[in-house]
């Protein structure tokens, strides 16, 4: 150190190299942008690029309360066997004769709209009926998924005959009595707007239940009525059943 | 019985005990000496030394902010795939998703409430989340606001949920999955299929590559420019569906109308479905299909030019059931309602 000239500090640094440059204009020729590159230069060091490391132990990570979720899914999984089962055996066994037109079954399809063979799928019909799982709504996740003929399966299943009509529709009454239930014991988890909205929904759909029962009442072989009734109360079902599984306010 | 004979027999109790105390006392002393090595077996099958294992992968390495209980505010640039996942999901606020053609991640967050952020991102899968956990009572009013800005290479696959608050996407090639129970979402440029989820906020879904699938409850669905089939639902939320390229359409309500505007596939199907709500279909000029249109009780008219209409009316059945056939037919559109109005005119172009 003894033949060394002192250390610079960082100012007298810059002001050294800062006079240097000004003596060898040169050096900057090669290397003096052709345009102003802070902006861009100021973008990407604005935000810290982060090294990864590894991860620490995740403690107890809940979000959305999934407790209470999974309680109100078990509950609707249960509510939706018997509706499941229902459905499911009676378009396997009957099969094909689903979109056949018998002496007592209203003609499930108009001749003018459908000139395919109309099929049910078990499988889709199975899918929507266990479709509990998701964070978000189905409002209507019993009826609108497009079948080959763009018939909801469960329309397609109800028009077995009268008798099969009304047990499906008690199934569905049955559904709704469990899942309302469910519902309900989630009432204080859930935002109360959100449940005022589900609650004036479901007050529409009872409207349009009761509008197609009377109707349905003096004209009972109604292929139209039936089938709004069924979609009514398959979107009631599924209100419902979203409802229950809304995440927590 | 005298004292020594006693003794006796005690002793001859006792120093039996004791010697065995001794001997398995020493049993770990033999086990203790060494024994001279045996000769070498040949090796067998089971004794062969096992191949070394091969290193196992490097864990990929990972980046986590939040901690236990979440951070205030996140603001970081994260190398990530260009067909990667993100996960995305706040409580209240608002969520903003865009695209640019860089293989990093830029996150963007904060929240006006308690800490509860947490982020969670490997190079592949990045999820942002806010935690309940953070806060004194589990309660989303201690949550606050959150504000998500996230920018991700256009490929990236996206699930995002909010419980009250907004969500926007737009550019995202990758398909999308949004729910949101009381806030609206509006998802743009898609380049893969969208699926969408709410309950009383408006959603629009616009310029979709692939199929669209809406459900709503009492908001309102816009579908526009969709590439694939379609999918919408609602209560009572009206639904608006237009410039559909795909050839399949379901619309359901109850009370909402529907509006549909566009043009109608050869070999398409589009069933509209509604209760008390009204149907509009608005058709391009050239349309060739046939239309059912079946009501209770409501009113169907028709100013599509040269539509020809026939009234097939069950007379047993109280309904009302027209066909029109549009030039030489082909798409099939069927509409039934309830007591819902059905209008059938030609789109403005």
């Amino acid at each position: 150190m003894t033949n060394e000239e002192p250390l610079m500090d960082d100012e007298q640094a810059g002001d050294a190299v800062a006079k240097y440059l000004e003596e060898n204009p040169e050096l900057l020729q090669g290397i003096v942008p052709e345009h102003d590159l802070w902006p861009a230069i100021e973008s990407r060091i604005s935000a810290r690029v982060i090294p990864m490391a590894a991860r620490p132990a995740r403690a107890a990570r809940r979000s959305f309360g999934w407790v209470p979720l999974l309680i109100a899914a078990s509950a609707l999984i249960a509510a939706s066997a018997g509706v499941t089962y229902v459905l499911t055996t009676r378009s396997v066994v009957q099969g094909g004769a689903v979109a056949s037109n018998g002496a007592n079954t209203p003609a499930v399809v108009p001749a003018t709209t459908d000139t395919q063979a109309p099929g049910v799928k078990q499988g889709e019909m199975a899918a929507t009926q266990s479709q509990v799982g998701s964070v978000a709504v189905h409002a209507a996740s019993d009826s609108p998924k497009i079948t080959q003929h763009g018939r909801p399966a469960m329309q397609l299943a109800s028009r077995q005959g009268d008798n099969d009509g009304d047990a499906m529709r008690q199934t569905y009454d049955s559904e709704i009595t469990t899942l309302r239930a469910a519902l309900d014991a989630r009432r204080g988890q859930l935002n109360p707007s959100t449940v005022a909205v589900i609650e004036q929904n479901l007050r529409v759909i009872d409207e349009a239940i009761s509008q197609s029962k009377a109707a349905l009442a003096k004209d009972p072989n109604s292929r139209l009525l039936n089938d709004q009734l069924d979609r009514t109360l398959a979107k009631k079902t599924g209100l419902l059943r979203a409802a229950a599984l809304l995440p927590s306010a | 019985m005298s004292n020594t004979h006693m003794k006796t027999r005690m002793q001859r109790l006792v120093l039996p005990a004791v010697i065995a105390a001794f001997a398995i006392g020493a049993v770990p002393c033999w086990a203790q000496v060494p024994t001279p090595p045996s000769p070498p077996s040949p090796p067998s099958p089971a004794d062969a030394p096992r191949p070394p294992r091969p290193p196992r992968p490097p864990r990929p390495p990972r980046a986590w902010f939040g901690g236990d209980h979440g951070v205030a505010k996140i603001d970081t640039l994260l190398p990530f795939s260009s067909n990667g996942t993100i996960d995305l999901s706040l409580v209240s606020g608002t969520m903003k998703v865009s695209t640019w053609d860089r293989n990093q991640v830029r996150v963007v967050a904060s929240t006006t409430g308690e800490p509860s952020l947490q982020l969670d991102a490997s190079s592949s899968h990045l999820t942002l989340e806010q935690t309940r956990s953070g806060s004194r009572r589990g309660r989303s009013d201690d949550l606050g606001t959150a504000t998500y800005d996230v920018t991700v290479p256009s490929g990236t696959r996206a699930s995002l949920a909010a419980v009250s608050g907004s969500i926007n996407a737009a550019g995202l090639r990758g398909a999308v999955d949004a729910s949101n129970v009381s806030g609206s979402m509006d998802l743009r440029d898609l380049g893969a299929s969208a699926n969408v989820e709410g309950v009383s906020g408006r959603i629009t879904v616009a310029n979709v590559a692939s199929d669209a699938h809406v459900e709503n409850v009492s908001g309102r669905v816009s579908l526009t420019g969709v590439g694939g089939s379609v999918t919408a639902e609602t209560v009572s939320g009206g639904i608006s569906v237009a410039g559909v390229r795909g050839d399949r359409v379901h619309v359901t309500t109850v009370s909402g109308d529907i509006d549909f505007s566009g043009s109608v596939t050869s070999s398409g199907r589009y069933d509209f479905e509604t209760h008390s709500g009204d149907a509009r279909l608005k058709l391009a000029g050239n349309t060739e299909a046939t239309l059912s249109v079946e009501t209770f009780s409501g009113s169907v008219s028709n100013d599509f030019p040269g539509a020809v209409r026939r009234k097939n009316s069950d007379p047993d059945d109280d309904s009302t059931n027209y066909d029109f056939i549009i030039n030489r037919g082909g798409g099939r559109v069927r509409v039934e309602t309830f007591s819902g109005s059905v209008h059938i005119s030609k789109v403005n172009q």
